[in-house]
């Protein structure tokens, strides 16, 4: 797990060794980037993440408040130079905020070069389920593989494709399994560390990300069933730990989240089809939605399936401020979880930081002491049932 | 609870309520006295069963249009709310529903004033039940809202999706009418015409009604004819000091026709703008006969305080000459030559680019303010709405590099509960006597 923990924190230091061995690194903004294109011609894609540290006021020049803190932070990373060391970054339509971060980022190159923004591509993923879509997608990422042949110099063969498809399916499928590990009923590892395991991968080499977390998992296994309150965690995107530990600092396991650097990084199969660049968009089209780019009822259907599977007591959103997606999601969350007796915490306009940590943690144990008071009476029932028979 | 939710009570909680502007153009009162027609025999055709769409501002309504099918436009409604000092209250039947306050407002406020217990008591009777709605997933609330719409009518919903150029072209607005095969990129446009051939299927199938390619082509033909008089128009204005019209009886003139874009009203409506501007010129009739100072008003209608922009006319000779409304009507619906219904995409597929996406915007502002005369610009910056940010710094930058000093408003364009009248006048008042050294 160190060696993992050490990825998530120290979130430049495998590109960097990648680079100085020759290697070229991408960015990529946004989860719908088909990494696989990348790592089929010999790249390594590495995530763009905010940093909660960082002072926004300095993005406020160039980026609105319209926008979520956590992208303000990402494009202030961009900017700052943080992510000078890339070749080329490749941003997705992932939200709307990153589509109109692309523009500002491309117009900023245009006008201010002496700004170190790297070479910019963006990635036009439709979101709608509907053939059309579909059949867009796939073109774009005919394009983008053309594009990465120009950036690397040479074509990217069918085996090679079938190579970096197979090596992240494998990785998929091991982050899959450390879902089940966190659920259901009997959670084997906190949430605050599967955030950890699943966001190295978006950082090291995806090979060596995979021996790694087959060697958790392995351990992971072994564990005793870790107690406190099971909660699901739906929302804005978490690209750092500090409020799932916030949360289990008061007894409770975050034991399935749906955002993107969370369980649904690993969700969703890409298909073996005749060519390998048709089942790779489909399963990032296809995939369970994301906050932003999806309906409210998708939205809905996909929580309650979630919250079942993990067998959660409880559902905490926590929603930065300005990001209106899951904010229009939660009214009907809310209302369908508590119509099957699943007790909802809104916790929301919050900060990227994640400040007044003494008031979150207030309602954060109030709500968990209330489920826990309420196991412990519906136990006592169970057993005063179990004595009268 | 529903005496809880009176409107008239709500007016009466608060101390502050916009002004309406003071209409000065026939074609001004000729438009707003159609549209209340219009409306009225909507609601009649409604009554009786026919179909009614919603519509999000940049779906290719020209589709409805051929087919006779009523709708009405997400935004103009809510600007309708919004000026009858109606959005405190319908948004706060959203919020009592659980959805925040600072929410995307521009678009959610119709759907706020469909949850009103008595819709009767809205605008001018109450917009009536839709039937289908149709939107453009422009920004991460369209799916959402527009689908809580479906929900709530129990109506079909049908989206259509919004694509982003890598390329960026010079001078758009020069090539949006005779060439805008070049404009776009062919697998934008494709995707477009895909999904309006579907949407031709989903409204005939829903609807019953039946879609014909010689009435599109002479819709589009009328609205080619109608954008060139918007052309004219904003010609007009723009070359003539002082100005014949602010943008306050602009608006009405030139969007109520686009709202109806299509019809030979529509037309005959915009042919009679332009007379009457033109008959203003050559009578030598300002909107204020002491004009000092032309200013831009960037992004949309201040629609809850219309009456906001004659107050700097009044004291300080400081016209509001330019708005997008006119200006997009003039520069980009015009479509000459290729396939009706590609022509028809084009005229969509790029609307978010030009208005809301540097460099499509900026450039075209700074073209306009210059054509217009423009000494200031104010931008309304909603920090609710990502579109409605549009880039303000490259909007900012453009402007001053070019020497016109810009003044973001922050506010929202319908929500009047966080207005504060007396600050916002004090703060444009400053930007005129400090930065643009205007006095009284």
């Amino acid at each position: 797990m160190e060696e993992l923990a050490r990825a998530y924190q120290e979130r430049d230091r495998a590109a960097l060794e990648w680079k100085a061995q020759g290697g070229q690194v991408v960015g990529c903004l946004g989860s719908d980037v088909p990494e696989e294109l990348l790592i089929a011609a010999g790249l390594l894609p590495v995530r763009v993440c905010g940093d909660p540290e960082a002072d926004l006021e300095r993005a406020d020049p160039y980026i609105e408040h319209a926008f979520d803190p956590r992208v303000r932070s990402q494009f202030l990373r961009i900017i700052d130079g943080s992510y000078s060391y890339l070749d080329h970054l490749v941003v997705s339509s992932s939200s709307d905020a990153l589509v109109r971060v692309f523009y500002y980022l491309r117009e900023l190159r245009r006008t201010e070069p002496e700004l170190p923004i790297p070479d910019l591509y963006f990635f036009d993923l439709l979101h709608t389920r509907y053939r059309t879509s579909a059949l867009y997608n796939r073109d774009r990422a005919r394009d983008l593989r053309r594009v990465i042949e120009g950036w690397c110099g040479r074509s990217i063969t069918e085996t090679d494709l079938a190579q970096a498809i197979a090596m992240c399916e494998e990785n998929r499928r091991l982050l899959r399994r450390l879902s089940e590990l966190r659920a259901p009923g009997a959670p084997r590892v906190i949430g605050a560390q599967a955030l950890e395991v699943i966001g190295a991968s978006m950082f090291l080499p995806r090979q060596e990300h995979s021996r790694l977390v087959a060697v958790f998992l392995e351990d992971a296994g072994t564990k005793d069933p870790l107690p406190g309150a099971r909660l699901f965690v739906t929302g804005s995107t978490q690209d750092h730990v500090r409020f799932y530990e916030l949360v289990e600092s008061c007894g409770a396991v975050v034991v399935g989240e749906d955002h993107d650097w969370g369980a649904r990084h690993s969700a969703g199969v890409a298909e073996i089809t005749a060519d390998p660049i048709d089942g790779v968009v489909d399963r990032y089209h296809l995939r369970e939605p994301g906050a932003h780019q999806s309906t409210v009822s998708e939205r809905v259907t996909a929580l309650l399936e979630h919250v079942h599977d993990t067998d959660a007591q409880g559902l905490i959103a926590f929603i930065y401020e300005a990001d209106d997606a899951p904010s229009w999601d939660f009214p009907e969350q809310r209302e369908a979880l508590e119509s099957e007796g699943i007790p909802v915490l809104l916790l929301d306009r919050q900060s990227y930081k994640l400040e007044q940590t003494d008031e979150l943690r207030r309602r954060v144990d109030a709500f968990v002491g209330s489920i826990t008071r309420r196991e412990q009476s519906e136990r006592d029932v169970g057993c005063e049932g179990a004595s009268h028979e | 609870m529903s005496e809880q939710r009176n409107p008239a009570s709500s007016k009466r909680d608060s101390e502050w309520s916009g002004r309406a502007s003071v209409k000065r153009l026939r074609s001004a009162t000729e438009a707003n006295n159609y549209q209340r027609e219009w409306f009225a025999q909507t609601r009649q055709r409604v009554s009786k069963g026919e179909p009614f769409a919603i519509v999000n501002a940049d779906v290719p309504q020209e589709i409805l249009r051929t087919m006779d099918i009523p709708y009405v436009v997400n935004q103009w409604w809510s600007a309708v709310c919004s000026a009858k000092q109606m959005s405190p209250y319908y948004l706060g039947l959203l919020n009592e529903r659980g959805y925040r306050q600072d929410l995307c407002r521009y678009c959610s406020l119709s759907l706020a004033s469909a949850f009103d217990p008595h819709p009767e008591n809205g605008p001018w009777g109450g917009l009536p039940r839709p039937t289908l709605a149709v939107s453009r997933l422009t920004c991460d609330a369209q799916a959402k809202i527009f689908e809580l719409w479906s929900r709530e009518f129990g109506i079909p919903f049908y989206p259509l999706e919004n694509t982003v150029p890598l390329e960026v072209p010079e001078r758009w607005w020069e090539k949006t009418s005779w060439h805008w095969e070049e404009l776009f990129e062919p697998h934008r446009l494709d995707l477009m015409v895909e999904e309006l051939e579907g949407l031709i299927r989903f409204l005939e199938m829903t609807t019953g009604r039946t879609f014909s390619d010689t009435r599109f082509r002479r819709v589009m033909e009328l609205i080619n004819e109608q954008e060139e008089y918007n052309k004219r128009t904003r010609d007009l204005i723009a070359e003539t000091v002082p100005a014949p019209l602010s943008v306050t009886d602009q608006i009405p003139s030139v969007m109520i026709p686009q709202w109806h874009r299509g019809t030979q009203w529509a037309l005959d409506a915009a042919r009679s703008f332009y007379e009457e501007v033109r008959d203003l010129v050559q009578c030598g009739v300002a909107a204020c006969e002491k004009e000092r100072i032309r200013l831009m008003w960037l992004g949309t209608g201040l629609w809850f305080n219309l009456g906001f922009y004659q107050h700097f006319e009044e004291r300080y000779g400081a016209v509001f000459v330019w708005s997008i409304y006119l200006a997009l009507a003039a520069d980009a619906y015009a479509r000459y030559g290729g396939e009706p219904l590609r022509a028809l995409a084009s005229r969509f597929v790029g609307m978010e680019d030009m208005l809301h996406m540097p460099p499509w915007n900026t450039e075209w502002y700074l073209e306009e303010a210059r054509k217009h005369q423009i000494r200031g610009v104010v931008h309304l910056v909603s920090n609710s709405c990502t579109q409605a940010v549009q880039g303000s710094y490259f909007i900012r930058r453009t402007f001053e590099d070019a020497g016109i000093p810009v003044l973001e408003l922050q506010a929202d364009t319908v929500d009047a509960r966080q207005w504060d009248d007396a600050q916002m006048t004090a703060q444009l008042e400053a930007f005129l006597e400090m930065r643009l050294c205007v006095k009284p």
